[in-house]
């Protein structure tokens, strides 16, 4: 899909006068961080759960070549396939001959972030096969031509009356307006092609070198029918994914499902590893894994290694005032909020996506909450930088920077000109004590005021301080 | 190249070495995986099935005790009429042995899409999550899981087991070893993707029933 991130501030302005969106957001933020907070609180040993999954992951990642190619010799052993894809062309091209040699017509997906960060529907489309999304969120915005919004709820940007809309148009009348039944025509819809597809594709939570299994996370169970009806199934993940043990997976699973929704464990939580055995009734006689790089490989050697830790959870996004306020839309690409302020300049270039990792308050909340302790604010901190390092920017911003850093650095001069500017500052704040408008930073105070400074600097009152104690 | 020795090229160089692991730390990562290294986890009443049954409420599981596996063929007949539910069922061929009711029909295989009702086995439950852990085998077609409307597990007591790791241990000593389909299902399907409400029957079974055995 295409990049759309340079348009952020537009869209975000967008977004703020978008009723419908404001009441999903507000509904959606509530929901998940009191859920969140509840599932936590029944866990004393939260702490140390987080602490051990960082170090395993750590591990992981420091031994990544080897886990990777551990997984693939367990799979091959069960009787399943790796390929391995370095880019998203690749992933495209691969899963592109997996359903033309099958000679499908049909392709039923369950929900994966992976695909929508390789554009894997258009892919498929373009070689002319129907593609269906069977996670009920992924549905409403296939049909509405839309990407998800949220990692863990695509659809969370849609009020119910969209959907009735969307249903209608699609299923034809009558129109559902109650959400039961809204829930139960797409399950009918569905069941249909579950029943018809000739192959199923997913994505994987994660992925475990010493079985050679992926562990599939559904609430719906969409996901276990794509996996276990059609003939074919063909997994699609990110090398990022792997974990080394069961015992590892259990880690990483307690973390998910509580940091996403609240639960305990999601309803679904299905391992898979190989093609069916010759006996079985059901299941299918081909297993594929696509392993997708994108640029993970190279964010393994950079600052951002400590991203590669994601499990996709949500929980940034979910305690972000400003994806509280603006939704995953704006953002422009695939992933949004924190974690998709890191990671989509990663994968599309610094130069695409300007504003995102300015697009922060650093409040620090997504890093608090965090199951895997990705310090997502310093990240974020970091691609400035890189930007700032680059020339890129406008040249007042830039300008401005430049100009405050050569002043910040000097103490004296610091001082020298901080002291008068709040007497004037403090002096002109007059009663209110805040400005609401200042010259040349008109859009800055239409949003807030500004405090007027009290009385003298700090490094005034600090001399003042010191001199009183000796005398 | 191929692309898999692109993505290990690539990886290595990220980690600063262009080598694979030397013997010696290759040893260090096999001790590790042998060992089964444990994480921290939740604590877990003494009382396993106490504690499973206060789960499995948590997330709309239903449960019926029994005797012994010999009232089983009878308390499915009764689940059915409780639930005004046509009296046919299909059942994992591992519950063939089992007594069924005449009235009752049984059809033993995969899942059909008619189907509403089934009765399957499980590997084991687990008291942390509330969950039944299915093993999919000639005799456990995955399909029962997934697509009637109402999916009964019979469960023995003996089963339960406390933590996700001890389940992982009863999956590995399945006889002929991990299957290729292993689900651990915690109640009926759900969705909250309408306005963020949790709406039950999404695409999986809308009732989740344990009969758990003596």
């Amino acid at each position: 899909m295409d990049v759309r991130s340079l348009e952020f501030k537009q869209r975000s302005v967008i977004a703020l006068d978008e009723p419908n969106l404001q009441k999903a957001l507000k509904q959606g933020k509530a929901g998940f961080q009191g859920n969140r907070a509840r599932a936590i609180d029944l866990v004393p040993e939260w702490q140390q759960i987080r602490s051990d999954a960082k170090v395993m992951k750590d591990h992981t990642l420091e031994n990544l070549d080897y886990y990777l190619l551990q997984y693939e010799a367990a799979v091959e052993a069960n009787g399943g396939k790796v390929h391995w894809a370095p880019t998203a062309a690749d992933a495209n091209r691969i899963i592109t001959e997996l359903v033309t040699n099958a000679e499908a017509k049909l392709v039923v997906k369950g929900k994966s972030m992976v695909s929508e960060e390789v554009a894997l529907n258009s892919a498929l489309e373009a070689a002319g096969v129907q593609t269906v999304e069977t996670d009920l969120g992924e549905y409403i915005i296939q049909l509405a031509g839309e990407p998800p919004s949220h990692i863990i709820a695509p659809a969370a940007h849609k009020t119910k009356e969209q959907v009735s809309d969307l249903f209608e148009k699609a299923h034809g009348g009558p129109r559902i307006e109650d959400r039961p039944g809204l829930v139960t025509q797409a399950r009918h819809v569905l069941r249909e092609k579950f029943m018809t597809a000739d192959i199923g594709i997913t994505g994987a939570n994660l992925f475990i070198a010493e079985s050679g299994q992926h562990v599939l996370v559904t609430n719906e169970g969409n996901g276990d029918l794509c996996s276990s009806v059609p003939k074919v199934q063909i997994v699609i993940t990110s090398i990022d994914k792997i974990v080394p043990t069961l015992e590892d997976a259990a880690a990483t699973i307690r973390l998910l499902a509580r940091s996403g929704t609240g639960q305990h464990i999601s309803n679904y939580t299905s391992l898979y590893g190989g093609p069916k055995a010759a006996d079985e009734l059901d299941g299918p006689e081909q297993y594929h894994v696509v392993l997708v790089d994108n640029g993970r490989s190279t964010m393994l050697g950079n600052a951002f290694r400590d991203m590669l830790r994601c499990i996709r959870c949500g929980a940034c996004m979910n305690h972000c005032p400003v994806y509280g306020n603006v939704g995953g839309h704006a953002y422009g690409w695939v992933y949004p909020g924190p974690m998709g302020s890191v990671l989509t300049p990663n994968m599309v270039g610094l130069e695409q996506t300007m504003d995102l990792p300015n697009a922060c308050t650093m409040n620090g909340r997504c890093a608090e909450v965090c199951p895997m302790s990705i310090p997502l604010p310093d990240l974020l901190r970091e691609h400035r930088r890189l930007q700032f390092q680059r020339g890129l920017g406008g040249k007042v911003a830039r300008g401005t920077l430049a100009a405050w850093a050569a002043v910040a650095k000097k103490p004296s001069i610091y001082q020298t000109l901080t002291r008068p500017a709040v007497k004037v500052m403090s002096y002109f704040g007059g009663k209110s004590g805040v400005y609401k408008t200042l010259p040349g930073l008109g859009s800055w105070t239409s949003q807030r005021d500004l405090p007027a400074p009290q009385g003298d600097t700090f490094m005034a009152q600090w001399r003042k301080q010191q001199k009183s104690k000796k005398s | 190249m191929s692309g898999r020795d692109q993505i290990i090229g690539n990886i290595r160089r990220s980690l600063g070495r262009d080598e694979p692991l030397a013997e010696q730390q290759v040893a260090a990562l096999q001790s590790r995986e042998a060992a089964h290294r444990q994480h921290a986890r939740p604590q877990v009443g003494g009382d396993l099935v106490g504690q499973l049954k206060k789960q499995m409420a948590r997330v709309q599981m239903t449960v019926t005790e029994l005797g012994s596996e010999a009232e089983l063929g009878e308390a499915v007949a009764e689940y059915l009429r409780e639930h005004q539910l046509p009296a046919n069922i299909s059942i994992a061929p591992e519950l063939q042995h089992v007594d069924w009711p005449e009235a009752l029909e049984v059809h033993a295989g995969a899942a059909r899409s008619e189907d509403l009702s089934s009765v399957t086995a499980c590997i084991c439950a687990i008291a942390e999550t509330g969950s039944i852990m299915l093993s999919a085998s000639a005799s456990s077609p995955a399909t029962l899981r997934f697509m009637p409307d109402n999916h009964m597990v019979v469960l023995c007591r003996a089963q339960v087991v406390s933590h996700l790791e001890d389940a992982w241990q009863v999956m590995r000593d399945q006889p002929g070893g991990i299957s290729r389909a292993v689900h651990i299902n915690t109640g009926p399907s759900r969705t909250g993707d309408v306005e963020q409400v949790i709406e039950i029957g999404a695409h999986g079974p809308r009732r989740m029933h344990v009969f758990l055995v003596d």
